[in-house]
């Protein structure tokens, strides 16, 4: 979410000019100028979403007219803005489990990693360079970096762990330090991409699965996550990467699918549409938002699951 | 005398039947006739039970005892607004600006464009649009005001 003054309101900026003279007023007194706080009512939201048809392939032609948001259960069709989001730049980073917990998989895990990244040097304007792609790995108490955007180029296979897995999993603290790592990392104009491998269990982190959830829609990180669960077993792991997947505006790919998700994420860029409307509410606290269709109930969009105000 | 009474009491319930039988299809109609309304709020909420939805709301109870979540939607018509809930987690409702639906025997009929029958909707509240739109001013001047009472102390630190 994105958000700016509202230029065209006199009376708010009349309120935010009274509001400036007076805290202006005060500092002077004070003889601190470092007490400043500028507050502004801000009015407009701005999200981005993906939209695809039945057969799962992403929409080019979206209209305005195609779509509502449902923001915090009001329904809005009137948008101030809405157009194609053209994103040419991706940051990637991938965070692998090498926690004990994936000792059954690990080996695929790794496989499916590499294919992962070598797919990522070899599609055609894919819009993620050499230096754009980093690799995380989590076990025991925190996550390690492998390589910070260079991975291609820094033979990322060679410290890879080859010893196994092995550990506890944190795998909510590792969210969180990865979301931050690729909100400071590379353009800010850049789609980041966090491609989790894990089963979706977490023994032993100090943050939780919201505190995860929180930080991927603060930092406007996308969660994909492919699950290294025994695709024969119900695991409720499935169940928490679905709804990191669901809540930050990713996907979650089941066990032994995880070939075209690549393909997948990139496709899924690429019809992807920002929409900004008025805020219909200052109600304080998380806004969700769902997005769905005005005609054709066959289309899926995929989109954050609500921003924060105040932000 | 009593033949005077008779004819009185036959005369009304001659007229008791015609006003029965006149009344009757309006009455039909009204609740079957094409409505138009838009739906203004959508939020996914408990499903209700199979049966009886309506009731139960009413008794103020009686929620669905599994954990699926139903879309719930508020549509406002000419006269009235309805709140409306779906049967299951997957009977949406395609949110264009105009929804057309007709009533039929405590349940709201929406018909989706390309599907082959109407879909069927437990209506769980009705209320009449004017006490509708008052008590939406209300619920906003409420809201607006916590909203100052939460922001205004904050302006007056940071201004100290």
């Amino acid at each position: 979410m994105a958000t700016s003054l509202p230029g065209r309101r006199p009376r708010s900026l009349l309120g935010l000019l009274l509001l400036l003279f007076c805290s202006g007023a005060t500092t002077g007194w004070a003889g601190d100028p470092a007490d400043f706080t500028f507050r502004a009512k801000v009015t407009e939201v701005r999200i981005s979403f993906s939209a695809t048809d039945q057969n799962n392939h992403g929409v080019a032609t979206l209209q305005a007219s195609d779509f509502a948001v449902v923001d915090k259960d009001v329904i809005i069709r009137n948008f101030q803005s809405f157009t194609r989001s053209d994103w040419t730049k991706f940051e990637i980073a991938i965070l692998a489990d090498a926690s004990e917990s994936v000792t059954p998989r690990f080996r695929q895990e790794m496989a499916e990693l590499l294919e992962l990244v070598s797919q990522t040097a070899g599609v055609p304007d894919a819009g993620v360079p050499d230096e754009n792609l980093s690799i995380f790995t989590f076990h025991g108490v925190e996550p390690v970096l492998l390589c910070a955007g260079d991975c291609r180029t820094s033979h990322a296979a060679e410290q890879l762990p080859a010893a196994g897995a092995r550990g506890l999993t944190p795998l909510y603290d590792s969210i969180l330090f990865a979301a931050n790592f690729l909100s400071r990392h590379g353009d800010a104009n850049a789609g980041k991409v966090l491609i989790v491998f894990s089963d979706g269990s977490d023994t032993i982190s100090r943050n939780s699965l919201d505190d995860a959830v929180e930080t991927s829609l603060r930092t406007g990180v996308q969660l994909y996550c492919i699950d290294q669960n025994n695709p024969r077993d119900s695991s409720p792991g499935a169940a928490v990467l679905r709804a990191l997947a669901s809540a930050t505006g990713g996907r979650y790919f089941p066990p032994n699918q995880t070939s075209p998700a690549l393909q997948v994420i990139l496709e899924g860029f690429r019809a992807s549409y920002t929409v900004s409307y008025r805020m219909p509410s200052q109600a304080l606290g998380f806004h969700t938002i769902r997005i769905l269709p005005t005609h054709n109930l066959n289309l899926q969009f995929r989109s954050r699951s609500g921003y924060f105000y105040p932000y | 005398m009593k033949r005077t009474s008779f004819w009185k009491r036959r005369l009304f319930c001659i007229s008791a039947f015609c006003i029965f039988a006149l009344a009757f299809p309006a009455f039909l109609t009204a609740q079957t006739a094409p409505q138009q309304g838009t739906i203004i709020r959508m939020r996914m909420t408990d499903c209700l039970g199979p049966q009886h939805a309506f009731m139960a709301v009413m008794a103020g109870g009686a929620k669905g005892e599994t954990a699926e979540l139903c879309p719930e939607y508020v549509l406002v018509g000419d006269k009235v607004v309805y709140v409306i809930s779906g049967k299951s987690s997957e009977q949406l409702i395609p949110l264009a600006e105009i929804t057309r639906f007709r009533l039929q025997k405590n349940e709201m009929l929406i018909r989706i464009e390309d599907a082959p029958k109407e879909s069927h909707f437990h209506i769980k509240a009705m209320t009449l649009r004017p006490d509708w739109e008052h008590s939406q001013i209300l619920e906003e001047a409420a809201a607006n005001a916590m909203i100052s009472q939460h922001l205004d102390p904050a302006a007056m630190r940071s201004q100290r």
